[in-house]
């Protein structure tokens, strides 16, 4: 059915201004600032961090831990589009002392809009890498398009790591919901009392611009700045395991180890093969025994990649696995048809995976037959 | 084959003692010359060298004309029969302009992806055949995530649908910069498919372009194509809001055709009723495709199309005749892409020799030349008739259409009236852009995507939506500018198209396969695919095992029957505004906002060929509702037409307002120049609005399409048809030609006929005898 035009609401009596939250000062035409800091350390602002593990394409990027910028925007909605704007900004960084300053942009109408950009622009050009929390996705490009709408050029490219993938690989299959108000609950221990819901902050600017209200705007401060500390805590609990220090809690080995591999793959196959030990008999939940074997098999360790064959699970690939293992080093024909065919049968109808199951196991039936002569092929 | 003997073939047909006493005229359209003109002195020598390698030496005069005026600056529009080499018309200019400069960009819309796909092919094989360094890519919701961002830099020209521009490019325009900003062609072909609610949508969308790329400093030229139309100049103006030249001289050469008019035999002289259409015309399909011509049925619905797709099958199948490797196909909405795709290849490349199929292959999709094409009932529209017909006919070889009436008063009229195909030429397409619920709708996205300047011109009233939005806090004032001030993303919520976007897939789910077999939107799937229905997918009989409207899905098992279903759709209304009132007093209508409300509740067992009833079910589904407007006409006491229905008995009031409301719905599309399925329409012997006798006719597109306030107009012309239709028909108390057959409740009703006509008089008194409005 079709949205018809509502009639005409009574227009909204634009109440006097309400007072401004206090700690900010205003810098600029319609751009608002404060800065935070928290007491107790967070991490030395002199000791290198490395990025490699939040993404393969940091490989190998080191920076001082001084040197990131933590950062979180606030905008006018989810979806965004030309009409969506960022009308608040947290940067993050640590201090001398290994505090956590964080510094605040607010943009207090539309028209501010230029100035609000050449702001967010200086803080990120001071950082040697940034840091967000899904902001490859959704705030970075969200800032490139708010910078091509006001007649900026394209951002200038940084290292970024975006901390959600890492948390997703290390939390998706024990904690399901990855969102950082979630790890934080979950991981980190944090309890925020009265945060606003991030479906609510549109409505708090919207009630700034529109109606002068600044009722919700506090809250929406805060929870900008909660998330920006948040951020920053888990990057460096997961920078730390990533290196072998710490086990952040609820973290699901396996993921761990895939992080892990990126910097140090020592570290990983420890990671992974206790992970094996503890996965136990069950042998539809195994997933730690594949990526090892991958790993050896880079390193060039086939001996031992094949030593783990049993320790893969009974889905339709591990399954083919150990009917190719059964009959090369086992000899045994007969159980390498058997699995062969649970294969086959486990296999999604119709997929490449089914086909060759099909196949080996038409070849290891004439094979158990006596028809085809003894051959080492992969099947 | 009817290639070489093709006039033979024609003239075999038209002998047939079984058909020759029911063909009521022949037309036959003589074949025409090409006329050509060299490539033109500017061409680029690669794309001379690209044309001449696919055999192309010289232009169909339209195609340099085509050319000129582009070279000129100019934007036109191109009427192109099928096969006249439409895409020339377009393309030369655009890969001109593209090999002239690197930054030049261009952009195709396209009203299906099919389509897109078809032209994109098109494309490709002349940037190849050239080896020219231009890349066309595709940009529509089939594009995967991860080749959207090559698309949006390295294509020069991105080939899309109105319904993309709209909801995925022009809000994240920023993101399309280069692209914008180069932008130097749009290309609209199909413009025919936009007309009514979607065209006017569509011509915000263009405005809503235009803006955006004069942002970015571009001020792209228009080429649009259009099949034949009463009025292509008229309608690309109103599509792109400027002038437009067009370009009507076909220089493409034409093989000779027939238009047969067939009106199947009367089975029932008394009461007028003939043999289904829909039968004869599959009979005549199976004669000519069992002579070895190629044919196209067109029907009128997606369950007609699979039964008579079926039928024709069946009857190809005995083995002991030479036809047993005749392969006819369905075709219809709902089908996979990759089985339609397979379908248009078999027929282009002759493995399948016939095809059953609804409207959805009237679009320029490439199907190659048929021999025949049989159209089973009056298609709603010329453009429609002339779009099916053209489907036979190549540019060698005689070729045919056979229209095949149906008892249908509008079908009954037009064998009567077969000057109205031939003589009044094709309809007109109306569009209104300043439709104030599209515009609006418009502006709102227009506000998201740049914020308006204080001023800016754009589409009728800019100002004056503004100021409302900015009432509703949508946009905000300030600075000299309004800023879109909402969460929302509005082109989400905006659909360019009557038909609801949410599709239920049907899922095969026989022997615990877990396959997707087919779609079909929402309203119709209540209507088809309930609880218990038949669904007949490529001749494949299943039986829906679960319809779940929320999760959007329909759960089916193959199974055979010796029946299908057909469900028995109740509609009740609910009148929710009285806006403008006309008429006159002994005959006062009332324009207005209704709500349609339409359920099945139950659905028929029917068995196969013979169509008997053999049994019923029930179905449990919520219903689906419409606001739309409508025209209420009254009948007062104290008018005469209402004084006239007074008198009578209860039941003969019904039955002669029945019958007044069936005449007036069928023969007003004639007027309206619109589809029949338009249009909806009841009555009400005493209202329960009103409190008075009241006839509804409304308009079948949410929230509506203009089409009652013309009606509101054209009332007297529409009685005027309806009284002579009713006083010149020879039938002796109504037949499907005039009032229609009587309903079973009203089998004991005497002279309907003659009181549908004594309110018609009165009718057509109390608005005036010539037409005019009576104070």
């Amino acid at each position: 059915m079709r949205d018809r035009a509502a009639p005409s609401a009574p227009r909204t009596e634009h109440q006097a201004p309400e007072a401004f939250p206090d700690g900010w000062t205003t810098i600029g035409d319609g751009i608002r600032y404060r800065e935070t800091t928290r007491s107790g350390p967070v991490a030395p602002a002199r000791s290198p961090v490395e990025l490699g593990a939040f993404s393969r394409r940091l490989d190998k990027l080191a920076c001082s831990a001084g040197g990131l910028a933590f950062f979180d925007l606030e905008t006018t909605g989810l979806s965004g589009g030309s009409g969506t704007v960022a009308f608040l900004a947290a940067f993050g960084s640590l201090r001398d002392d290994g505090a956590l300053s964080v510094r605040q942009y607010f943009m207090e109408d539309y028209p501010a809009e230029p100035a609000f950009i050449e702001t967010l622009s200086a803080e990120f050009s001071r950082a040697e890498a940034l840091v967000s929390y899904n902001g490859s996705s959704f705030d970075m490009p969200l800032y490139a398009v708010r910078r091509a709408m006001n007649g900026f050029g394209p951002p200038d490219p940084k290292p970024h790591a975006d901390v959600l993938h890492a948390a997703r690989r290390l939390w998706r299959t024990t904690i399901g919901n990855c969102s950082l108000s979630s790890i934080e609950d979950s991981v980190l221990g944090v309890r925020r009392a009265g945060d606003i819901p991030g479906s609510e902050v549109p409505e708090a600017w919207f009630d700034w611009v529109k109606r002068g209200r600044s009722g919700l705007l506090a809250r929406v401060f805060e929870h900008n700045e909660l998330d920006v500390r948040s951020l920053a805590a888990l990057f460096f609990l997961i920078a730390e395991a990533a290196r072998g220090i710490g086990w952040p809690a609820a973290c699901d080995a396996v993921g761990l180890a895939g992080l892990q591999s990126r910097v140090d793959e020592a570290l990983a196959e420890r990671t992974l093969r206790q992970a094996i030990a503890a996965e136990g008999q069950d042998a539809r939940n195994r997933r730690a025994a594949r990526p090892l074997m991958r790993l050896l098999g880079r390193n060039g360790r086939p001996a031992e990649r094949d030593e783990l064959v049993g320790f893969l699970p009974d889905d339709a690939a591990g399954l083919f696995a150990k009917s190719v293992h059964a009959e090369r080093r086992a000899g045994d024909v007969a159980e390498a048809l058997l699995l062969a065919i649970e294969s086959a049968k486990a296999a999604r109808e119709g997929g490449t995976l089914a086909m060759r199951a099909l196949k080996r196991v038409s070849r290891l039936e004439r094979k158990l037959a006596g028809l085809v002569p003894d051959r080492h092929s992969s099947g | 084959m009817i290639n070489e003997d093709s006039k033979d073939a024609v003239e075999e047909f038209l002998s047939d003692p079984e058909i020759a006493p029911f063909v009521t005229r022949v037309e036959r359209l003589p074949a025409v010359e090409a006329i050509w003109t060299d490539f033109p002195p500017g061409l680029d020598p690669r794309l001379r060298q690209a044309l001449a390698s696919r055999g192309v030496d010289r232009l169909y005069s339209h195609q340099r004309a085509c050319w000129d005026l582009a070279a000129a600056g100019n934007d036109y529009v191109v009427v192109t029969p099928t096969a006249s080499g439409k895409t020339l018309c377009y393309n030369l200019p655009v890969a001109q302009a593209l090999l002239d400069d690197p930054d030049a960009r261009a952009l195709y819309l396209f009203p299906t992806k099919a389509l897109s796909q078809d032209q994109q092919a098109e494309m490709n094989a002349l940037i190849e055949a050239g080896n020219l360094p231009i890349k066309a890519a595709t940009f529509d919701g089939d594009t995967p995530q991860s080749t959207r961002k090559a698309a949006r830099d390295s294509g020069r020209i991105i080939i899309s649908n109105p319904d993309m521009l709209h909801s995925g490019v022009l809000p994240n325009h920023a993101k399309w910069i280069k692209f914008f900003a180069g932008l130097r062609y749009v290309v609209i072909d199909e413009m025919h498919a936009y007309r009514g609610v979607f065209g006017s949508h569509v011509a915000n969308v263009i405005r809503r372009l235009i803006r955006i790329c004069a942002h970015y400093g571009a001020a792209p030229r228009f080429i649009l194509c259009s099949a034949t139309i009463g009025n292509p100049g008229e309608l690309a103006e109103a599509l792109v809001g400027r002038p437009v030249t067009a370009v009507t001289q076909n220089g493409a050469p034409r093989a000779e055709k027939a238009v047969v008019f067939y009106n199947p035999p009367l089975v029932d002289a008394v009461q007028g009723i003939r043999k289904s259409s829909a039968n004869e015309s599959m009979e005549i399909a199976a004669k000519l495709l069992a002579s070895g011509t190629r044919t196209i049925l067109f029907a009128r619905s997606r369950l007609k199309v699979e039964i008579l797709a079926s039928y024709l099958n069946q009857r190809f199948e005995n083995i002991y005749t030479d036809n047993r490797h005749i392969r006819v196909e369905p075709y219809r909405s709902g089908l996979l892409p990759g089985e339609r795709r397979l379908i248009e290849r078999g027929l282009r490349e002759g493995s399948i020799h016939g095809v059953v199929s609804t409207n959805a292959l009237e679009l320029g999709i490439d199907i190659g030349g048929l021999d025949a094409a049989v159209i089973a009932g009056w298609p709603g529209s010329l453009s429609s008739f002339w779009q099916q017909a053209g489907r036979a006919g190549r540019r060698r070889g005689a070729s045919m259409a056979v229209y095949v009436a149906s008892s249908a008063p509008v079908d009954q009229y037009l064998i009567a009236h077969p000057e109205r195909f031939l003589g009044s030429g094709a309809e007109n397409a109306r569009i209104d852009a300043d439709n104030p619920y599209v515009y609006a709708d418009h502006v709102k996205c227009a506000a998201f995507e740049l914020p308006f300047r204080e001023g800016e011109p754009f589409g009728p009233d800019v100002g004056e939506v503004l100021a409302f939005l900015e009432e509703t806090g949508t946009v905000r004032n300030t600075g000299g500018r309004w800023f879109w001030s909402d969460s929302g993303y509005p082109a989400e919520k905006i659909s360019l198209r009557s038909a609801t976007a949410d599709n239920v897939v049907i899922i095969d789910t026989t022997k615990g396969r877990n396959e997707v077999i087919g779609e079909m939107d929402r309203p119709s799937a209540k209507e088809l695919v309930f609880d218990d229905a038949i669904y007949i997918h490529r001749g494949r009989q299943y039986i829906v095992l679960k319809l779940d409207i929320e999760n959007r899905q329909c759960l089916v098992e193959e199974r055979e029957t010796n029946y299908y279903t057909d469900a028995v759709v109740k509609t009740d209304i609910k009148v929710l505004s009285e806006d403008e009132r006309g008429g006159s007093e002994s005959l006062p209508f009332v324009v207005g906002d209704l709500l349609v409300r339409s359920s099945a509740e139950k659905f028929k067992k029917l068995r196969f060929h013979t169509n008997e009833n053999i049994g019923y079910g029930e179905i449990y589904l919520p219903p689906e509702e419409m606001q739309t407007r409508a025209v209420a006409v009254l009948f007062p006491a104290t008018g005469r037409p209402g004084a006239i229905l007074a008198a009578m008995g209860e039941l003969e009031r019904a039955a002669v307002l029945s019958a007044f409301c069936g005449t007036v719905r069928s023969l007003a599309p004639v007027n309206l120049l619109c589809d029949r399925s338009d249009l909806g329409a009841t009555w009400r012997a005493r209202d329960d609005h009103y409190g008075i006798p009241a006839v509804y006719l409304w308009d079948r597109y949410p929230g509506g399409t203009g089409l009652t306030e013309a009606l509101a107009l054209s009332l007297p012309g529409v009685l005027k048809n309806a009284l002579e239709r009713v006083a010149s028909c020879d039938c002796e108390d109504g037949c499907p030609s005039c009032v229609g057959v009587a309903d079973q409740a009203f089998a004991a009703v005497r002279k309907r006929k003659a009181g549908a006509k004594r309110v018609l008089e009165a009718a057509l008194m109390a608005v005036g005898r010539d037409g005019a409005l009576e104070g």
